[in-house]
């Protein structure tokens, strides 16, 4: 941009902005039609993850509630009026498993499968509440 | 050329509010959008709700609070403004993605300041809003408004080469550069690369002229860039005591080593280093291609080009300096990423960043 003399230049730098610009071309408008369709407003996914955390503070008493990975419940940890609410599936101790509340991110346990989580989410199959991509549900058992 | 400058200064800052108003609106509708930006949001409302700089979803599965985890890998820069905010408005979906949006519009904005008396200045801002928008729409553009340190750091060392080559003598020119890239280290410490041009430019410049002056401006210039580094290193020390740092810094090394292949191989065996470089280009430049559309080749042949066209038209010496810097930083990143790295696409942002921002000079 700092350079303007001949034709050539100018071609070179018609090239250069060609050369960068064309690959991404046909995904340009996807922000725009975003901020279009939402304005401003909550997608649907953070409406959900306020849902839940609503959910959750109600069920206090059965804190702390079992996650995934660390990435399975990030974003309900961050919105969570309180800190250190979830621990991890393999370290819940045994006595601790009946009755314990599950909360995952679908998108993110769907990510990255683990055969180990997966069969914890086949056991605590009592839903209590599914605001897409968030499921809570209970495992079978009561705590004791 | 002072009236085309002037319609293409205005170009620039409706360009910059429009990109504002996308960006902005993303914070809004869709923040703690992608996993990583959640932990790190994590770690801020920890900070600001008086538990420290501890992550409460750690990594390793651990049980409780876990203070400086060594896996979180965007740094206090963006953390901390982010805390300040949470304590301000509270734990709401868009406060870290609006420290962040802001800090990079504001960036981005600096840029347009800094040229706002330079020969074809305008048209330079139009044209680097336009290609890093292009770069990240679609795939990446939660770059923009979600709590993750590349594009900041990226935008940090664009920032501290521009100050540093507008005013290359100045002493409080080398004292801002240095600590722009302190900062940007601070955001992710990958931009530590970045900072390779400037530390050699000036250790050339001491050497060449044998001066205490330049001597002094190198010290300078080391004490502003590491200043970040050693204050977060001190309260690292200061909270966790000597045992459990020295710890910390191993498991940190741990993780480092994890991002790169170069781990795999000893390097004593230069034939196996070769062959895994070699390899490692070959997956890394298939997935370039695959998420942003370019091939190493574009890539070189785009650095050649400008390189070039500066070296025969270009007759400001900020603009040569400042090409200089950040060609050379984009060439070392990038290769990086190609030939070491693990290949996750977002740790190419920060050298495709410098290279976008130096390929329409």
């Amino acid at each position: 941009m700092f350079i303007r003399q001949s034709w050539l230049i100018t071609s070179s730098i018609t090239l250069l902005l060609l050369l960068v610009f064309l690959p991404g071309y046909s995904r340009l408008s996807d922000p725009i039609r975003f901020v279009w369709k939402y304005r401003y407003e909550y997608t649907p996914r953070l409406v959900n993850l306020l849902r839940t955390v609503r959910f959750l503070e109600k069920a206090q008493h059965d804190q702390p509630f079992v996650m995934g990975v660390w990435s399975t419940a990030g974003d309900i940890e961050y919105t969570m009026p309180t800190v250190g609410n979830f621990i991890r599936y393999d370290h819940v101790p045994e006595d601790r498993q009946g009755g314990a509340i599950l909360v995952r991110n679908k998108i993110w346990v769907d990510f990255a499968p683990m055969p180990e989580f997966t069969a914890w989410e086949k056991t605590c199959d009592e839903l209590l509440l599914d605001a897409p991509p968030y499921v809570v549900s209970r495992c079978p058992g009561s705590r004791k | 050329m002072e009236h085309p400058d002037r319609y293409l200064q205005f170009g620039a800052v409706i360009l910059l509010v429009s990109f504002s108003v996308i960006v902005y609106g993303h914070v809004f509708s869709n923040g703690l959008c992608c996993a990583d930006d959640s932990m790190y949001a994590t770690v801020a409302k920890n900070l600001a709700f008086g538990q420290g700089y501890a992550q409460s979803t750690p990594l390793d599965g651990s049980v409780g609070l876990r203070s400086f985890d060594p896996g979180v890998g965007t740094g206090p820069t963006v953390i901390i403004p982010a805390a300040v905010l949470v304590y301000v408005v509270g734990n709401v979906p868009w406060a870290p993605g609006f420290t962040t949006a802001t800090i990079r519009l504001s960036l981005l904005f600096l840029g347009l300041i800094l040229l706002r008396n330079t020969s074809g200045g305008g048209a330079y801002v139009c044209t680097s809003v336009l290609l890093l928008y292009s770069l990240t729409a679609g795939l990446h553009f939660e770059h923009w408004y979600s709590l993750l340190g590349e594009t900041p750091a990226a935008l940090l060392c664009v920032a501290g080469a521009g100050v540093l080559a507008n005013k290359p003598e100045r002493r409080s020119s080398i004292a801002v550069a240095g600590l722009l890239f302190g900062l940007a280290l601070m955001a992710k410490l990958l931009s530590l690369l970045a900072f390779i041009p400037i530390a050699f430019w000036l250790i050339r410049s001491a050497v060449h002229r044998r001066d205490g002056r330049h001597l002094f401006d190198c010290l300078l210039a080391t004490t502003a860039f590491i200043g970040p580094f050693v204050l977060f290193e001190v309260w690292k020390v200061l909270v966790l005591g000597p045992h459990l740092y020295w710890l910390n810094m191993m498991e940190f090394l741990t993780f480092f080593r994890s991002q790169s292949t170069a781990s795999n191989v000893g390097l004593g065996n230069i034939a196996a280093v070769v062959t895994n470089a070699l390899k490692t280009y070959s997956d890394n430049s298939a997935v370039m291609h695959q998420r942003f559309g370019y091939s190493p080749l574009t890539l070189l042949l785009v650095a050649a080009l400008t390189v070039g066209l500066v070296c025969r038209y270009v007759d400001s010496r900020f603009i040569k300096l400042f090409c200089l810097l950040s060609v050379t930083a984009a060439l070392i990143e990038i290769s990086w990423w190609l030939f070491i790295s693990n290949g996750w696409p977002r740790y190419a942002l920060i050298g495709l960043f410098l290279y976008f921002l130096l390929s329409h000079v």
